[in-house]
């Protein structure tokens, strides 16, 4: 084993095996479980705390937020990934494919309203297969309910 | 009266059953040569989802995968990639090969990597290292 030494200093535990950290982390991964009929969705957010405020869970609003939305029909894969943002040049937000799957499309317009709304950058893994506009509606709506509560806390 | 006596059989309720996520994540924040560094790793189906910010950033976006077919060769094949953000730092894509490496002894899955670094040090690179996999979850 190479015992050369460094420098690690954990906030709170000496030892190198760390039990989740959350508390400590600047970053805040939320995991929210809903139901639309039969169909059990899942949200994955990820959102950056404020800077020196980790304990706080005050969101930062100019740092970048992750989204990964998931249902209980099929396995929780990251086939698309989209990232959209604000650009000086248009009033509309860019918004790019990383890597795109049929699924994609669901949710472009979601992505832009976010990055409208926020004023942040945004990526979102939209993984919801099946093709029902009430259910895609109902994902989104809940989704903003879920941003407002983050955002609103740190106002 | 006797439907005011109150009556003292428990009924023992069904706990609500907790949902279970079915993304298996875990969070570290550590310091490394005194630069915050957060770590967050999730298990998706097929993808290790890694994250590594110094900068409360994602920064740059790599994908890597072990290539299995279409080679007849005892050394393992990776395939790494940048998606997003600059391709210029090699540093990022050894970050990358490191974590396929480890990942891929252990399970098929491919790595889907955000990394954002101050500290490009070796040292930075092996404390972090470390910890990832010291504190892996696949």
């Amino acid at each position: 084993m190479d015992t050369e030494p460094i420098s690690i200093l954990n906030q709170n535990i000496d030892e190198k095996v760390i039990q989740d950290d959350s508390e400590n982390s600047g970053l805040m991964i939320e995991k929210i479980v809903d139901s639309y009929e039969n169909v059990t969705i899942y949200f994955l957010i990820y959102l950056f705390k404020e800077q020196d405020s980790t304990k706080t869970n005050l969101v930062s609003k100019s740092a970048p937020i992750f989204i990964w939305i998931g249902e209980n029909v099929s396995a929780p894969s990251i086939d698309s990934l989209l990232v959209s943002m604000k650009t000086p040049m248009d009033n509309q937000p860019s918004l790019s494919e990383i890597f795109s799957s049929q699924l994609a499309s669901n949710a472009a317009t979601m992505i832009k309203r976010i990055v409208m709304k926020y004023n942040t950058q945004a990526f979102i893994s939209y993984n919801i297969s099946q093709d029902v506009p009430e259910l895609h509606l109902y994902v989104e709506k809940r989704l903003f309910q879920l941003l407002n509560q983050y955002y609103a806390a740190s106002k | 009266m006797s439907s005011l006596i109150i009556d003292s059989h428990v009924v023992e309720q069904e706990q609500p059953r907790q949902p279970v996520f079915p993304v298996k994540t875990k969070q570290l924040s550590v310091k490394i040569n005194n630069v915050h560094t957060d770590i967050s790793m999730s298990v998706f189906a097929g993808t290790v989802f890694i994250t590594i910010a110094q900068t409360q950033r994602f920064s740059t976006w790599i994908k890597a995968i072990k290539q299995s077919e279409g080679f007849e060769s005892d050394e393992p094949c990776y395939h790494i990639e940048s998606l997003l953000g600059g391709n210029q730092d090699q540093l990022v894509s050894i970050y990358a090969r490191q974590l396929i490496e480890n990942i891929s002894q252990r399970s098929p899955n491919s790595l889907l990597l955000s990394i954002s670094l101050t500290d490009k040090s070796k040292e930075a690179f092996k404390a972090i290292l470390d910890v990832i996999f010291e504190n892996r979850i696949w």
